[in-house]
């Protein structure tokens, strides 16, 4: 029986071999981590995005201490002589462009634009250099086909420090959100209980303060609508074996696709 | 063939076979000794108490105040800081709710990327409790849905933008199936995981009906200026891998009566939460008065998370 | 008392030895498994040391190859009680000696389920918080509490039997009916129920209308009882090679009527299965499109399925014609097109699609990684080799080669 013997034996020997070889490829190998990771993917860590309003109301920038002076009229309006309305060619209100700059700094630029520190630019006179995106702040746009553009549905030619509804009645800047509710009746109604708009702080009032809003800390009165807003980056797309998931792949794949345009991607 | 060995020289040739035999299996099993090899990259290996460490409903409030120290500890051996990691109980009274306003999201993710600072969820891979979807007007067919939009500037015209989260249901299918009860209800409506409990099974994964668990792939990666030091044992204490997470309505905020930090980013009010047992709430008035409908309302889950439209 | 517990020592060490004797044959096979053994476990504490990340699941497809892996076992498991039945219930003698070795097959199917289960967790140190009593074990609520009971209770059930059964024989006492008449038939009833225990982990989720159907049982038994009992065929014709044991034709014919019938009423559910998802063109039929068609230009899966079905059909045919009855050859071929075709089935097509697309609608698919399928390579040479070593130490016993008379 000794050539079966001599072929198990042969057998075993080999197998030896073997597993000494797989011992030391195993004890050899380098302890990479054999993730699929894709490491453009996770370049990105998004800052966290600020509790800001998209605006800044008169109410809150008195409160905070801030620069009021841009809200004294009559620094440059004469007393005696109420400002007309400017009509442009085609009939539109044209926005007084010297009031852009009031707009501008009463938008809070963290509110959009996550972790990015912007700073307002100026021109030689003084005057706030109005960025190309945000031309928009140097037209009027209330109401649909721009029904409620004529400066004087809201403000008191005569009273410039005031606001004046249409029956009549007088208001400060600060009771702003009454005005907006002579004609926004059913969303003014909504955000006395807290439905419209976002509250802050405590739910439960009896540990805190809930801070609630006024209208002007997210519209812009001379353009109510909510600014179109950058998307901050979605959820990352699967990778299966170095291939992207469908999204991104419909997309045009990439982490371009994933994290925005690159002009507007989170740094 | 394996037959029977001839009796006379039956010792001898067992004895041999039987070194031949040994020789290869302590060979094999040399083999499978250098297949542990990766071990040696194990790091910081689980020590005694964490392993031994009971379910959260089993503490004690002095043993969980040694597991409170024991993840501060942790915590302050990964990152170099020692947080806060307090276990917040349920208010009396309170049954959350959150509701979402369809007609004012516009997308723009900034929820999304709150959780995700507030909660110490992963960045590499980043977890996001928070999917929104971006639908197109005419539809709530989720496959016409596209959670990974990334167009210049939000909202597009011609669709809405409905985020998902875990709507804490009142039946939900997540905490009938998991074997080890790692998560359960609380009273005040929150479905909860405890993390030092989960096995990792992912069957609440495979059962939720809203895409609202996540899964610990790997180890998580927070950088540690990002981390939120107020943590909570059963919210946003840091997880490990293998271990399944969700939104808990931000318990570590909403138990001491504050808004989650997905409501307290939306720049358009988008997001109400409250307690509906108590009527005078925002969500308690939503309920009564919008429209409110829920996702998936057949599979009978319940969600307290209710969308709504307003114009 | 300490006679009998020196004796069964005796009888372990005796069949302990059994395990290092053997022919060039039993060596290469043995160690060959032995060395996918070593290389799956090489993976799999990879995989223990990154986490699951190693593998090619996400949280969209939140199981893959193992579970997938899993519930093909199950079936094969239950399948053992296909041998048990006709011994049995009809005292077909011929099968009788049969039947250790399909309940071996069942306990290694099951200890390879087990294996699968454990490397699929996220924490598997963290087992114990399963242990009723120790632990937190939610049962009746989860199904996967179920499934750990009737599991260990269909190992333990089995490993009783044949351990009661080969004891006596290598005794040559013979056994006493109560002691596992009983639990023969306890058996038979416990292997239908894992199965469907198994299917029911499946069935109760109301957010998978893929799953969700109440067909999805009653398609497990039949294609477990299908691809086990084609499996049993082909392991016992191996039998027949490497040992003396005498295995009849007889049996290998009782067998492939099993599998014959099985496998018709497999190829029915199915029909019923398409009719139901595609007729009814609802949304829900989303998962069974990915899989037979493809999904919003996904389609990964569409060549596996229609191959199962291919394999499933042929096998039926051959299995349906005399020739699988003249020719051993083409009833290997008919078992094997068969055990391919129902493990795609099972595996892949039925567990992969349920994710796809997920609950919200988005179409992520799946691919095991290299590290994962030399996980599973690991375990099924584990297996392989558990019913090597567990025939290694019965066929001698029940030849009487290995037998208290000669110590």
């Amino acid at each position: 029986m000794s050539t079966p013997s001599a072929k198990t034996n042969l057998v075993v020997a080999g197998l030896v071999v073997l597993f000494l070889a797989l011992a030391a490829s195993f004890a050899l190998s380098p302890d990479k981590a054999p993730i699929r990771q894709d490491p453009e993917l996770n370049k990105i860590v998004t800052p966290a995005p600020k509790v800001a309003t998209l605006r800044i109301s008169a109410k809150q920038l008195k409160a905070s201490g801030g620069d009021t002076s841009g809200l004294d009229c009559y620094a440059c309006h004469d007393e005696k002589k109420p400002p007309t309305v400017k009509m442009g060619p085609d009939g539109s209100v044209v926005f007084p462009k010297e009031h852009g700059d009031l707009r501008l700094m009463m938008a809070n630029c963290e509110a959009c634009h996550v972790g990015k520190k912007l700073e307002v630019e100026y021109e030689k006179d003084g005057a706030v250099k109005m960025p190309k995106a945000h031309e928009d702040l140097l037209t009027m746009g209330h109401g649909r086909n721009n029904r409620n553009t004529n400066c004087f549905n809201c403000h008191s030619p005569t009273k410039l420090n005031e606001l004046v509804t249409r029956d009549g009645t007088r208001l400060t800047f600060d009771q702003a959100p009454l005005l907006c509710a002579s004609c926004h009746g059913p969303t003014y109604r909504d955000w006395e209980v807290g439905m419209h708009g976002r509250t802050n702080g405590y739910w439960d009032t009896k540990q805190g303060a809930a801070v609630r809003q006024d209208c002007n800390a997210c519209h812009d009165p001379h353009g109510p609508a909510i600014p179109q807003i950058i998307p901050l980056p979605g959820p990352k797309p699967v990778l299966t074996h170095g291939l992207r998931s469908a999204a991104t792949a419909a997309e045009g794949g990439g982490p371009k696709a994933e994290g925005g345009p690159p002009k507007a991607a989170n740094q | 063939m394996i037959a029977n060995p001839p009796p006379e020289s039956r010792d001898s040739i067992s004895r041999r076979s039987f070194l031949r035999g040994s020789t290869a299996a302590a060979a094999g099993v040399a083999a499978m000794a250098a297949g542990l090899a990766p071990l040696r990259k194990l790091g910081e290996s689980i020590s005694v108490d964490q392993f031994l460490q009971q379910h959260y409903k089993e503490l004690k409030p002095e043993d969980m105040d040694k597991v409170l120290r024991r993840i501060e500890g942790e915590v302050e051996r990964q990152y170099g800081v020692r947080p806060h990691v307090r276990d917040y109980k349920p208010m009396n009274g309170v049954e959350y709710v959150y509701a979402l306003n369809l007609t004012r999201c516009v997308g723009c993710r900034k929820c999304v990327h709150a959780c995700v600072a507030e909660n110490n969820q992963s960045r590499d891979p980043e977890i996001q409790y928070i999917q929104v979807i971006k639908m197109p007007n005419g539809t709530f067919d989720m496959e016409k849905g596209d959670a990974h939009y990334a167009p210049e500037s939000v909202p597009e015209k011609g669709f809405f933008y409905m985020p998902v989260q875990c709507h804490q249901c009142k039946n939900p299918p997540c905490t009938k199936v998991c074997p080890v009860k790692a998560t359960w209800t609380e009273p005040d409506g929150i479905t909860v995981i405890d993390y030092n409990w989960c096995i990792g099974c992912r069957y609440c994964e495979a059962a939720c009906p809203y895409f609202a668990r996540r899964f610990n792939f790997s180890e998580p990666t927070i950088p540690k200026d990002k981390l939120n030091l107020e943590m909570s044992y059963l919210g946003n204490q840091p997880r490990h891998k293998g271990v399944m997470e969700k939104c808990h309505f931000c318990i570590q905020r909403t138990r001491v009566g504050r808004y989650p930090a997905c409501l307290e980013v939306c720049p358009t009010g988008s997001r109400k939460f409250g307690n509906i047992l108590d009527p005078n709430s925002e969500v308690a008035h939503i309920l009564r008065e919008k429209r409110v409908f829920v996702l998936k309302e057949e599979v009978g889950t319940l969600p307290r998370f209710f969308y709504y439209f307003d114009v | 008392m300490i006679t009998a517990a020196r004796n069964y020592t005796r009888f372990l060490s005796r069949c302990f030895a059994c395990l290092f004797e053997g022919d060039w044959r039993y060596f290469l096979w043995v160690g060959l498994l032995t060395a996918v053994c070593a290389a799956g476990l090489n993976a799999y504490t990879r995989q223990y040391v990154y986490g699951l990340a190693t593998t090619g699941m996400t949280d969209q497809v939140s199981w893959g190859v193992y579970i997938a892996n899993f519930t093909f076992l199950v079936g094969v498991a239950a399948a053992a009680v296909m041998l048990v039945i006709p011994v049995y219930v009809y005292h077909n003698e011929d099968l009788h000696d049969l039947v250790i070795f399909g309940e071996l097959l069942a306990v290694a199917a099951i200890l390879m389920c087990l294996a699968f289960v454990t490397v699929d967790l996220g924490r598997p140190e963290r087992f114990w918080h399963l242990i009723p009593g120790i632990g937190k074990f939610n049962f009746p609520g989860s199904m996967l509490s179920w499934d750990v009971i009737v599991l260990n209770g269909y190992l333990a059930l089995n490993v009783y039997i044949c351990g009661y059964l080969l004891y006596c024989r290598y005794r040559n006492v013979k056994p006493a009916k109560w002691f596992y008449i009983p639990f023969v038939f306890i058996g038979i009833g416990w292997a239908v129920s894992i199965h469907t225990v198994t299917a029911f982990l499946y069935v109760g989720l109301g957010g998978r209308p893929f799953w969700n159907s109440a067909i999805v049982g009653p398609r497990f038994i039949a294609s477990a009882f299908t691809a086990g009992p084609a499996i049993i065929i082909l392991a016992l014709q191996i039998l027949r090679r490497v040992t003396t044991y005498r295995v009849r034709d007889k049996a290998l014919m009782t067998l492939r009527s099993i599998v014959q019938v099985s496998m018709l009423i497999n190829l029915f559910l199915l029909a019923n299965e398409v009719f139901k998802e595609f007729y009814t063109d609802s949304l829900h039929v989303a998962s069974a499109k990915y899989l037979f068609f493809g999904l919003h230009g996904h389609s990964a899966l569409v060549p596996w399925i229609w191959t199962a079905i291919a394999f499933n059909c042929i096998a039926m045919t051959l299995l349906a014609m005399p020739l699988t009855k003249r020719s051993l050859p083409w009833l290997d071929v008919a078992c094997v097109l068969a055990i391919v075709g129902i493990w795609i089935e099972k595996g892949m097509g039925l567990v992969i699609p349920g994710f796809i697309p997920s609950p919200l609608g988005e179409v992520v698919e799946y691919l095991p990684t290299w590290n994962e399928t030399l996980v599973c390579l690991g375990i099924w040479a584990f297996g392989l080799l558990a019913y090597t070593f567990f025939l290694r130490m019965s066929v001698p016993i029940l030849n009487g080669a290995l037998n208290k008379e000669n110590e």
